[in-house]
């Protein structure tokens, strides 16, 4: 089970608000290939994985993913919650505002609430692994969209670092796949 | 954006003097690779010429590390169909300070983006 | 130290545990990361009992101990800046 750390795994201070890209943040936040996407996703699949290191790697990892969406919604949160009615109008988030003031829903920047219908959880662990490989890529590839959406340092600090986060993840799922694959590989040392 | 060559069909009027339409056929077959490869070559060398046109150019930059004939030899005799991925030998890692302003402790996986940022 | 550089020293060390942890997932056998591993959880745990001893606990569930009443509900909230 899970117990919680008071801490962001990487800091956020956010300098002034931004409700427009809070709005685009909200793709990694609750969109289609969000850190919440990541995190169900291999939390379900480790049920499922077939040796020690694919449970625990998919357990970690998994936990490590809702460690960031909880960074991409402090950030959502610290970039709209000064916001007046009129700037969340402005910025394209007067439906949002309508609906749900400035709570921070998960749903994609245009508004569709989350679903599982975005994940992938299988019983084969290659094709499993394999889903987990392009969701890294998908997320990494959406960090660097938005980091060329702003030019704010202290938005773009985080993202980057979850940027590169992806990088790892990426390396470690194919180490899990290298793992599992039915290639026999003899009496190599993983050290 | 499909990239299998249209398929050869077979009608009256190609079956009725079909040498030189089935030569024409296949010709402009080949002729459609050719120009499809030229093209290709051309707007990558464009794109990597040009400023800011970002995404392209981004993508190719990434996968700018070369691998020598002999390891695509030795990569090329693996068993097909599978994906692999090198394991990570161990090196000495960042500081913990370090560590945290890269978004990782290992130099190897320390790939940054090179685009607006 | 101050509270705020007992933070960023435990911030530091807590992720460099995660990505440790991620590593020793698939090269659960490397034996120098097993010896980072357990050097760096060892830090974490004395930074950790220095904060709680002066500032109260960063960790929920009887993890890490209340010293003034129910210290765990009061703020900074880590989404708060």
């Amino acid at each position: 089970m899970w117990i919680y750390q008071k801490q962001l795994q990487y800091p956020v201070n956010i300098q002034r608000g931004d409700v427009g890209m809070a709005k685009f943040l909200f793709a990694q936040y609750g969109g289609p290939d969000s850190e919440l996407s990541a995190s169900q996703q291999y939390l379900a699949q480790r049920f499922t994985m077939p040796t020690p290191e694919t449970k625990a790697l998919l357990n970690d990892i998994g936990t490590e993913e809702m460690a960031h969406w909880e960074i991409l919604g402090a950030m959502i949160y610290q970039l709209t919650k000064n916001a007046t009615p009129d700037e969340m109008k402005a910025a394209g988030l007067g439906d949002y505002y309508a609906t749900r003031g400035k709570g921070v829903f998960q749903q994609s920047p245009s508004g569709e609430p989350w679903t599982s219908a975005y994940i992938q959880v299988l019983n084969d662990p290659i094709a499993n692994l394999s889903n987990d490989m392009a969701a890294e890529q998908k997320a990494r590839a959406a960090y660097e969209r938005l980091m060329s959406l702003t030019n704010d340092a202290s938005i773009i600090a985080p993202l980057a670092f979850l940027r590169a986060r992806e990088v790892v993840h990426f390396q470690r799922f194919g180490e899990a796949l290298m793992d599992i694959q039915n290639v026999c590989v003899k009496n190599y040392a993983k050290g | 954006m499909s990239r299998s060559a249209p398929k050869h069909t077979v009608n009256k009027f190609s079956r009725a003097t079909c040498p030189f339409t089935c030569f024409l056929w296949h010709f402009s077959d080949i002729f459609k690779t050719v120009r499809r490869t030229v093209f290709s070559f051309f707007a990558y060398y464009v794109m990597k010429a040009l400023p800011g046109l970002s995404a392209f150019e981004r993508m190719t930059t990434l996968q700018n590390e070369c691998l020598t004939t002999e390891q695509m030899n030795m990569l090329n005799s693996f068993p097909l169909a599978k994906a692999y991925v090198p394991y990570q030998v161990y090196s000495e890692p960042y500081t913990p300070e370090k560590a945290l302003q890269r978004g990782t402790m290992w130099p190897g996986l320390d790939q940054p983006w090179e685009g607006k940022a | 130290m101050t509270q705020q550089e007992l933070l960023n020293q435990l911030q530091q060390i807590a992720f460099y545990l995660v990505d440790l942890n991620l590593y020793m997932d698939t090269h659960p056998d490397c034996p120098q990361g097993l010896a980072l591993y357990n050097t760096y959880a060892t830090k974490l745990r004395e930074l950790r009992m220095q904060y709680e001893q002066a500032y109260g606990p960063l960790l929920n569930f009887g993890n890490m101990l209340a010293k003034n009443g129910f210290d765990w509900i009061n703020s900074p909230w880590p989404w708060e800046n």
